[in-house]
Order: structure tokens, then C-alpha cells, then sequence
């Protein structure tokens, strides 16, 4: 046969085995998934921020504002409870993981995060308006004019309102990152298991 | 995934066969396949945006390809960090009916030089002799006096 023909149907062959492989770039998608984690941490980092900066700057208002140190304490309470489910929740996914491990551990991980921002409006927004309305109890306490009272509660809901709408968006938009890390995940692992059925002959 | 990240891949899946056995082709163990197949996508996602439907797709596939594997081959190897691809093959290492086959075909394209092995590659791709002139940039007459040297050459092998 002459060899020219002989070494089409050679390739023929490697082609022929080639198409059974399936090419999936796995640090690419990890480096996806990396950044998407850094979008996500930054969340984090700004929630605790902000946090932090209630339980110095904001105590120290409310203090000089006249407020029940029970008020104090109680605010205190509240954004370690934040902040410390903030950073627990997002140490579960860890960058390192991402990078080199498991990525179905991380799948879990993910979702488990995505659990807290989904349930965290059941938590957050009682224990917002239960520390709303205490604050509103303690300042007409300790404030008789009714306008002042009136014109700061109404500037605090409008803030309120401002901060919740940014905090809801935020959440939002961390459950969406979190969604597409899963959902990046769950097509590779998908590709994975054809291939060991295709392996497998199944 | 976006639209162009979504296309590329459909590109990439589609002509990872070609791409795959050309690297082959130019590489003596599997990292360095792994290596040229890498710097081939990189290639290739950087022109794919720009990609205006000048040529046939999958002639540009071929010249980015070709162009990537002669470069790196004189470049001798510039490695940097490796992306790991996940192709579980070993040309290398396989054992089967079919691989004897493959490694014949890799021992005779490994006696020819690089702009031979670039023609022959294309050839055994059923490119016309005008696509392959186009691609490797000489006129279709010479790439065909260039076969009839390649086949006088593999017999003498």
C-alpha cells in the first residue's frame, strides 16, 4: 500500500481515539471559581467591617446619646453574632480547596454558604426590627420633644430602609456567585461521570 | 459561562482531535504535548474574538496550530506555569492494536523536518493542496511537489 495512504488510515486511528477524550481545562475552571470566592469574600469582609464599626463608633454614639447600657450590650451581642456567623460561614469555602482539593467538597461547602445567605432575611430581619423598635423605646425615653423624635425616626427608617435594600442586593448577588460555582462544579463532575460510564462501556 | 467562553469551548471540543494529533506530532513525551496543546488554546482564545470569518474556521484552527507548534519547537520549549489539561491519554504509553499503528505513523512523521511535517500533517487532514498552500504560505504547485518528495522520502525510510 503506498505509505501516504497507509498513514491516513493511521490517523484515522489516533483520531478515531482522540475523540473519546474529553478536554476539560481544570485549572481554568478552578481559577473561576477562585475569583468568584473572592467576590464572595469581599462580601464577607465588608459585612464584618461594618460590624466591627457598629460595635465601636455606633456604642460610642448611643452611649453619649444617653441609651441603656442594656441597649449597649445588646447591640454588642447582635453584631458578634454577625460577624461571627459571617466568618465561620465563609471559611467553609476554602481558596486552597478550590485551588488544589476536592472540588465536590467544595460544591458542599459552597451550598451549605449558600444555605446561611438564603436563610439569613429569616434571621436578620426580626432581629432588626426587634433592635429597631428598642432603640425607638429607649431614645423616646430619654428625648421628650415629639418633632426631634419624629424627624430622627424617620431619617432611621429611611436609612434603615437605604441599608436593607443594599444589604439585600448584596445577599443577592453572593447567593447568585455561589449558584454558578455549584452550577460549574456540577458540569464538570457531570462530564466526569460520562466519561467513566464511556470508560466503563456503560 | 458567556456566549464567546461558550462558543470557544464548542470550537475547542469539536477540533481537540486535530489540534491534539498535530501536537503530538511536534512533541516527544506527553507534557510536551500538554505544553503545545496549552499554548495552542491560549492562542487560539486570543485570536477568537478577533476571528472575522476571513478564512473557513477551521483553516485558521490549522495555521494558529501549525504556527504554534513550529514557534515553540525553535523557541525550544518556553515553559512557564502549566496548565494541567485534563486528556487522560498517553500517546506515549498506550499499548494497544491501534497504537502501533499511531506510533508508526509518529516515528515517520518524526524523521521529517518541521515545515515537511507541517504539510504532510495537513495533508493527512484532506486539506487540498490550495488550503494547505494557504495555510503553510507557499502556492499550491509547491506544496504538491513537496508531497512527492515526502513520499519519496518515506519510502527510503
Amino acid at each position: 500500500m503506498d505509505e501516504l495512504q497507509e498513514m491516513r488510515e493511521q490517523m484515522a486511528a489516533l483520531k478515531e481515539k482522540l475523540n473519546k477524550q474529553e478536554v476539560v481545562n481544570d485549572r481554568l475552571i478552578r481559577d473561576v471559581l477562585n475569583q468568584k470566592m473572592k467576590v464572595i469574600n469581599k462580601n464577607g469582609w465588608f459585612s464584618s467591617i461594618a460590624g466591627l464599626f457598629v460595635i465601636t463608633f455606633g456604642n460610642f454614639i448611643f452611649y453619649q446619646m444617653g441609651l441603656s447600657t442594656w441597649f449597649l450590650i445588646g447591640t454588642t451581642v447582635m453584631m458578634i453574632f454577625c460577624v461571627a456567623v459571617t466568618w465561620i460561614s465563609h471559611s467553609w469555602v476554602n481558596s486552597n480547596e478550590i485551588a488544589n482539593g476536592d472540588l465536590l467538597r467544595v460544591a458542599k461547602q459552597a451550598y451549605r454558604l449558600q444555605k446561611v445567605y438564603k436563610n439569613w432575611k429569616y434571621i436578620a430581619l426580626p432581629m432588626i426590627l426587634a433592635w429597631g423598635v428598642w432603640l425607638g423605646l429607649e431614645y423616646t425615653a430619654i428625648v421628650q420633644d415629639t418633632t426631634i423624635v419624629l424627624v430622627t425616626m424617620s431619617g432611621g427608617v429611611v436609612g434603615g430602609l437605604i441599608g436593607g435594600i443594599i444589604g439585600f442586593r448584596q445577599n443577592k448577588k453572593v447567593i447568585n456567585e455561589l449558584d454558578e460555582m455549584i452550577r460549574y462544579i456540577k458540569e464538570i463532575s457531570d462530564l466526569d461521570e460520562e466519561n467513566d460510564k464511556e470508560e466503563k462501556g456503560v | 459561562m458567556k456566549q464567546t467562553e461558550k462558543e470557544f469551548a464548542a470550537l475547542v471540543q469539536e477540533q481537540k482531535s486535530t489540534i491534539y494529533s498535530i501536537c503530538y506530532m511536534f512533541s516527544k513525551d506527553k507534557d510536551e504535548i500538554d505544553d503545545l496543546f496549552q499554548e495552542t488554546l491560549i492562542h487560539l482564545w486570543q485570536g477568537f474574538e478577533k476571528f472575522r470569518n476571513e478564512s473557513k474556521i477551521e483553516t485558521w484552527v490549522y495555521r494558529v496550530t501549525m504556527n504554534t507548534c513550529i514557534s515553540m519547537d525553535r523557541k525550544e520549549k518556553r515553559r512557564g506555569e502549566r496548565i494541567p489539561l485534563a486528556v487522560d491519554i498517553d500517546l506515549f504509553d498506550e499499548n494497544d492494536k491501534d497504537m502501533e499503528q499511531v506510533q508508526m505513523l509518529y516515528k515517520r512523521i518524526q524523521k521529517l523536518g518541521l515545515f515537511d511535517r507541517a504539510i504532510i500533517m495537513l495533508w493527512l487532514e484532506n486539506l487540498s493542496y490550495d488550503e494547505i498552500g494557504e495555510i503553510v504560505g507557499i502556492s499550491a504547485k509547491n506544496v504538491s511537489v513537496r508531497l512527492v518528495r515526502i513520499r519519496e522520502q518515506l519510502k527510503k525510510q
